[in-house]
């Protein structure tokens, strides 16, 4: 018996989003007459913390504290539109959309106090609940008093909207080029593993994650996100069978406990980074880090499973049985003609050098002869 | 026959072999237990029996009569949250908060038990058949071992590396 | 909606008089097994008689241990030797608190791979009244019987080796008991096949007596078991590793002494 130890890494890349003027989002704020803030979006928040996020965007954006914020996504004949909770679109899509309804509410605060203030908007800010002269912060209104005086002296209440999306783009005839999408993340996954050669078995026991996630606007629930995706990408990559496809439910077994997911015990230690290199439009620089966080799990495992014993694993999860099956061909002899699976020769030459690709050993299968 | 439910008597008329889960969700209203894959597998219906950690979709009613159930209901509320929960809230230790009734229990029911600062494997000793899908079980273990220390009070700093582009 | 009849003894003596012969009794012991399937419309009891007052779970930790019925996984991992020992902590905490071992002699119990390399006796009653026979035999019956208690010796040193599923309640991809009792060194497995029960591995037992290696020794067992498919692993993968998981049970066996 061998415990034999490996290490994978894998990169990917991620869009934002669905992009394409496929997916608008909405948003609408206003401002009660005692300063507190109400922020209508569309976005469910599932746990994942957009209501968070977008309660921050909100107030750092108008220059109000967080707590006097309020989220409402309470009924779909209410709220704005959005297109959903999904694609990883709720920071950066509906978070543009809030981010947009907060720049005018904000607007609208401004031109108010100027009113009220005599002062031109320009020279006037906003932070932690206060409208103050630029230079001369004695001289202030609270948020609370422009939205009173909006009310009950010039018959207006403070709100603001906003809505936002990407357009369609068409690539250019010529070369092809185009640029579908608001933003791309990337992430970069280093894994440790333990491979038993007798039984298959596979075990993680480190996973260095590095995200670029843009901008993390709150930190605990990017990590959160992060965390998350990394048990989901492990019971992916080790456990959870997801073939015959549905309605076929061979695989599931007689109940949940045969459908196995990974649990406290088969967690690995974890460092997780987030690289910040802010986008240029998202709001605050942020990216998306939703659906992305369990993609790179299974990449780096399996190259970490063909390091540690020198086989390649070419369908998912590497459950034991395909380890044990790989190990097996490898130890067959050759035969002649091609052998695609479970061959680390072929599957590496056929992807990796310049001089195989030269020789014209390999064709993309798309291009027709 | 009786139960007492969150220190109150409660009369239940369900039969003898119908689960405890079913019960306090379905006869007395208390729908903090979870009803997930009823098969004892997933841990989102422990309750407190008798100060002990069980699964009430297992559990016939007919076999603790007169026992005493401690369901998440009666851990606190929002503005008196219970140590558990306040270390639960400040480590951020629930998403999608499904699993969490079911932790929540096993994990005061554990610290009751231990009387003392728990390590990690402790943890994952006793609540190891506790199943999330959404946290990555990271900040639940955090929230637990930080319970049991006692360590509750302020939000808990991100454990985050955070670096910029280039460096 | 049917009518269940619910009875619930309060004495051993009492518990076996309703059991009768056990002809459409379903018997509930912590609730693991029963509960979930009557959940699930996957059973409808007519008769349900319920342990749980039935003093069946008394723990009697002599020369001989001789546990209750209804003796739970958790009270039993705290005195039993191994392979035992280990077998009881499979579950997670808290269905170790609720399971009993007399359920545990219901199809894929853990246990039962432990119970059968110590060479344990179930004493039952049922058509016939009451009888005491080795484990293996017990499981191997057809007719409903209700477990009273099972007794069995110390070995000399147990190993219980499992390759385990996470859940709590799955029964095992392949688990492997072994000891050394006076008489020699005992083998057993499970997990072979969905929800069959546990046996005793005699070609394994005579190579080893014959002087075999663990290793040798070990790929006789595919002589005493055959393997099947089911949504856990194939039959391919039980046979190729089923040895491997004996043959290391054996070598940590070796390496007590």
């Amino acid at each position: 018996m061998a415990l034999r130890r490996g290490r994978g890494i894998a990169t990917i890349e991620y869009p934002t989003g669905m992009n394409q003027g496929g997916d608008p989002s909405q948003a609408w704020i206003k401002v009660k007459p005692d300063g507190h803030v109400d922020v209508f979006s569309g976005t469910v928040d599932v746990g994942q913390g957009s209501k968070t996020v977008h309660t921050q965007i909100a107030a750092d954006m108008i220059g109000v504290p967080y707590d006097t914020v309020t989220m409402n996504n309470f009924d779909t004949d209410t709220s704005p539109v959005s297109f959903g909770t999904f694609a990883s679109r709720g920071t950066f899509i509906d978070g543009n959309a809030i981010a947009v309804a907060a720049y005018r509410t904000r607007q609208r605060l401004l031109e108010v106090a100027s009113r009220m203030m005599e002062v031109d908007p320009e020279d006037l800010e906003i932070a932690d609940g206060d409208v103050a002269v630029h230079g001369a912060p004695e001289r202030k209104v609270s948020v609370a008093e422009v939205a009173a005086t909006a009310s009950w002296t010039y018959g207006e209440m403070i709100a603001g909207s906003g809505a936002w999306m990407f357009p369609h783009v068409e690539p250019d005839k010529e070369t092809g080029e185009c640029e579908p999408h608001a933003a791309i993340s990337y992430a970069s996954c280093v894994a440790d593993v333990e491979v038993d050669d007798e039984t298959g078995e596979v075990r993680v026991t480190k996973l260095v994650q590095v995200y670029d996630v843009g901008r993390a606007i709150n930190p605990t629930l990017v990590e959160g996100q992060i965390q998350g995706g990394a048990v989901m990408g492990l019971g992916l990559a080790l456990l959870e069978e997801s073939y015959p496809y549905y309605p076929e439910l061979s695989h599931r077994g007689p109940e949940f406990g045969a459908y196995a997911v990974p649990g406290m015990a088969d967690l690995p230690e974890l460092k997780n980074v987030a690289l910040e290199d802010p986008d240029p439009v998202g709001p605050f620089g942020a990216k998306a880090v939703g659906e992305m966080a369990n993609n790179a799990q299974s990449p780096a495992i399996v190259a970490a499973i063909h390091d540690a014993v020198g086989v390649w694993v070419t369908e998912l999860p590497a459950r034991p049985e395909r380890v044990l099956r790989a190990l097996d061909e490898s130890r067959q002899p050759r035969r002649d003609g091609r052998r695609v699976i479970y061959d680390e020769h072929l599957a590496v030459a056929a992807v990796s050098t310049a001089e195989n690709r030269a020789e014209g050993a390999w064709r993309f299968p798309l291009v027709s002869e | 026959m009786k139960l007492v439910v969150n220190g109150k008597e409660r009369l239940v008329a369900a039969g003898p072999l119908t689960p405890l889960l079913h019960v306090l969700r379905e006869e007395l209203g208390l729908v903090g237990a979870k009803a997930g894959c009823q098969h004892g597998s997933c841990g989102t219906c422990t309750v407190l029996i008798d100060g002990e950690p069980r699964r009430s979709c297992l559990t016939p009613v007919g076999a603790i009569e007169g026992a005493s159930i401690t369901t998440a209901e009666a851990l606190g509320d929002p503005a008196n949250l219970s140590v558990v929960q306040a270390a639960f809230d400040e480590h951020y230790a629930a998403q999608c908060g499904f699993c969490t009734p079911g932790m929540l229990l096993a994990a005061t029911a554990l610290i009751e038990r231990k009387g003392g600062a728990l390590e990690r494997d402790e943890v994952v000793e006793a609540l190891g058949g506790h199943y999330c899908r959404c946290t990555g079980y990271v900040k639940i273990v955090d929230a637990v071992v930080a319970a049991s220390r006692g360590e509750t009070g302020t939000r808990a700093p991100s454990t985050l590396e955070i670096r910029a582009a280039g460096s | 909606m049917t009518t269940v009849e619910v009875t619930v003894p309060t004495s051993p003596g009492e518990a076996a008089e309703l059991f009768g012969d056990g002809v459409a009794v379903t018997v509930v012991g912590g609730g693991t097994i029963v509960v979930p399937l009557v959940t699930h419309g996957q059973l409808h009891p007519v008769h349900a008689l319920m342990l749980h007052a039935s003093g069946l779970d008394e723990l009697v930790d002599g020369d001989t241990l001789t546990v209750g019925a209804t003796v739970t996984l958790a009270r039993l991992a705290e005195i039993a030797p191994e392979p035992l020992a280990t077998a009881a902590r499979i579950p997670d905490l808290e269905i170790r608190g609720q399971g009993t071992v007399g359920g545990n002699l219901h199809t894929g119990g853990d246990l039962q791979p432990a119970l059968i390399a110590l060479g344990a006796c179930v004493r039952s009653v049922g058509a016939g009244g009451e009888r005491i026979e080795p484990v293996e035999d017990f499981l191997a019956g057809s007719e409903p019987r209700l477990v009273l208690a099972v007794e069995l010796e110390r070995p000399l040193a147990g190993v219980y080796l499992e390759q385990r599923r996470t859940h709590s309640r799955t029964y095992a991809v392949l688990s492997v008991a072994v000891a050394r009792r006076d008489d020699g060194v005992h083998v057993a497995v499970g997990g072979f096949a969905e929800r069959a029960h546990a046996v005793a591995c005699p070609s394994v037992e005579r190579a080893l007596a014959g002087g075999a290696t663990a290793r040798d020794a070990a790929a006789a067992v595919l002589e005493d078991v055959v393997p099947e498919d089911d949504p856990l692993a194939s039959a391919w993968y039980r046979r190729r590793v089923l040895p491997v998981l004996v043959a290391r049970a054996l070598e940590q066996l070796e390496e007590s002494r």
